[in-house]
């Protein structure tokens, strides 16, 4: 029983996702863009986002950036990475977070990676870069 | 032999093996030559011999001829050896000789005619006509002498030449023995051996050594053929990348319509029946029938990018084609599909020309879900049939999110797919690569022209003359280079 955003420009995949969800007890809401993901965050938080990586405007590991960047909770939340790109792991590593997916998935995969994520809470790590760096 | 390094320009192969003969050749004619002149030397000195052997043989003639004359008793007899001595003396006189045997031969006719002036009656004085043929037979005597010395002085020289040319052999032969090891060597180094070369990295690659390279050495049309098996090579692999990246990109564009039916389908399983009611069961079915539809186009797409790239793609051309019934029918056919987007139609002027109708409903159909894709929060598709006169112009426009400047010409390319974090354009796929086969083939343009966060317009231009450009096959020499398309980007 868990806020859920589901964020994929695919609003066929979104959809499905969004029912197989709430048909096991979670609260869902969806957006087709990394853009659109953001206003929802800040209407309001939720326990687990899953993103997809490729859209256009502002992608996954785009949006993860501006979560972590925001210090209004946005940064606590974990990320489901989910996606059709080849190098999943990889992109989940850059990003920070452990929870990956690989499209196409069975959705009792995905109730699992969802349960483990709201059990483990891990949100997203990265080092953050020092002020040494940022010249 | 190292003076024959290749730092200068590469000779034809003509060129090399031509100076490799000529120099064999020079080396024949050499011994050719002196053979020769051995040969005409030593035949010269056994001519000279045999004429010194024939004047001894008269000088003894001439001595009997003397005696003979001497003891003759009547005039007759005596007019015959005469004779007799007169033909010796004149071919004793014709024999080639030396300076002193020319001084003893005018002694010896000196002599004999002397002898033989002197008269012969019995009262003549019996001992000057001894006296005169002693002279005659003492000149002869010492004619024969020196002929006998020039014999000696021949066969002297007869055996030196023969030394000499016993060793001017010797010396040719290992002279061309020498150029011959030298010539092999050299012929094998330029030669020989880039060729042997060039078999083995064809033999490897042939292997599976997909990285064997031919080096480019040796005469100039080895060289050649060493650098387009390389180029060929290299050619070869760029296609089978681009093949490997075809094949990745349907696998790519494949995973979201199954992701999808996937879990449309578990949506609908026993398990949740009850708690799945109608409008959700029926979205669901819906849902599901997109997505074979999504994965059937895609299907269309890939096989009408396989036979673009194999240069077989036909048109079905028909006259006095309706654009404006084209739009029309496009429209229809999204009515509903996206309740963000409103489809706005526009045609202006005589809108029929020449073309393939189901072609140029597939790209318009195909600029319209981009379109759609593009303009993801909504909003409004403009499609607009123009008539420009000698042209009608097709477009398409989004008020979407844009497309930047450096991505707009991978576009058409098959599933150019940027990389990740915000660089680019997320699953091209085929669709434009497709459309702008076929507007090609029509003899007609695509252009785009967009702006990153205001939209973009897609404009395709077919000339209503003539049309047809048949697809030209794809050389190993694609992948076309990106600045086939005309973009114009503000």
């Amino acid at each position: 029983m868990a806020e859920i955003l589901v964020v994929d420009d695919d609003t066929d995949i979104a959809a499905a996702l969004v029912d197989l969800l709430e048909l096991d007890g979670h609260r869902v809401r969806s957006a087709s863009s990394g853009v659109e993901g953001l206003a929802r965050l800040r209407e309001q938080l939720v326990d687990l986002v899953l993103v997809d990586v490729e859209m256009p405007q502002l992608d996954g590991p785009g949006m993860a950036d501006a979560m972590l960047r925001d210090d209004r909770g946005l940064e606590h939340i974990p990320l489901i990475l989910v996606s059709g790109v080849d190098d999943l792991a990889a992109v989940a590593r850059r990003v920070g977070t452990p929870y990956h997916l690989a499209k196409p998935f069975a959705f009792d995969t995905l109730a699992r990676m969802v349960e483990r994520a709201l059990r483990e809470k891990v949100p997203p790590l990265r080092a953050r870069p020092s002020p040494d760096a940022m010249r | 032999m190292r003076m024959m390094r290749k730092t200068r320009t590469p000779r034809s192969v003509r060129r090399v093996v031509g100076a490799y003969l000529l120099l064999l050749a020079a080396v024949a004619a050499l011994a050719s030559v002196a053979l020769a002149v051995s040969a005409t030397r030593l035949y010269r000195l056994t001519d000279d011999l045999s004429q010194i052997a024939d004047s001894l043989g008269q000088a003894v003639e001439l001595e009997n001829a003397l005696s003979a004359h001497a003891a003759s008793r009547s005039a007759a007899d005596r007019d015959v050896h005469a004779r007799k001595i007169a033909r010796l003396l004149k071919d004793i006189e014709g024999s080639v000789g030396s300076e002193a045997e020319h001084d003893a031969t005018r002694l010896v006719h000196v002599a004999v005619d002397a002898y033989l002036a002197r008269p012969v009656a019995e009262t003549a004085d019996a001992h000057t006509a001894a006296a005169a043929q002693a002279d005659a037979e003492a000149a002869l005597i010492e004619y024969r002498r020196l002929r006998a010395a020039s014999v000696r002085e021949a066969t002297f020289r007869a055996r030196r030449w023969d030394d000499a040319a016993i060793i001017g052999a010797l010396a040719i032969v290992a002279f061309a023995a020498g150029v011959v090891v030298a010539a092999s060597r050299w012929l094998t180094r330029d030669c020989v051996r880039p060729i042997e070369a060039l078999d083995a990295a064809i033999e490897r690659y042939v292997a599976g050594d997909r990285r064997a390279t031919a080096a480019e050495e040796g005469p100039r049309e080895l060289r050649s053929i060493a650098r387009r098996f390389n180029q060929l090579a290299a050619a070869l692999q760029r296609l089978e990348r681009r093949r490997a990246a075809f094949v990745g990109g349907v696998a790519h564009d494949l995973r979201g319509p199954l992701a999808a039916l996937r879990m449309s389908v578990e949506v609908l399983s026993p398990a949740r029946a009850q708690n799945v009611d109608a409008r959700r069961a029926e979205q669901t079915r819906e849902r599901i029938g997109r997505q074979i539809d999504r994965m059937e186009r895609m299907l269309w797409d890939l096989l009408d990018a396989s036979r673009i790239e194999a240069g077989i793609l036909e048109l079905h051309v028909e006259e006095n084609v309706d654009l404006r019934a084209l739009c029309r029918s496009v429209h229809e056919m999204f009515e509903g599909a996206s309740p963000l987007h409103e489809l706005r139609i526009r045609v202006e002027g005589n809108v029929t020309t020449r073309c393939d109708p189901a072609r140029m409903e597939q790209v318009l159909l195909n600029l319209v879900s981009n379109a759609i894709k593009y303009s993801p929060n909504g909003g409004v598709i403009d499609i607009a049939a123009d008539d420009e006169g000698d042209s009608v112009v097709l477009s398409v426009s989004d008020h979407g999110v844009g497309i930047a400047a450096e991505d707009q010409a991978r576009l058409f390319q098959p599933f150019q797919r940027a990389g990740l974090s915000g660089e680019g354009i997320p699953g091209v796929g085929l669709g434009l690569f497709v459309v702008k086969s076929i507007v090609d083939a029509h003899g007609g343009a695509i252009t785009l022209e967009s702006t990153l966060g205001a939209g973009s317009t897609f404009r395709v231009r077919l000339p209503k003359a003539r049309a047809g450009v048949a697809v030209s096959p794809a050389s190993p020499e694609l992948p076309a280079s990106p600045a086939e398309v005309p973009v114009v980007a503000h």
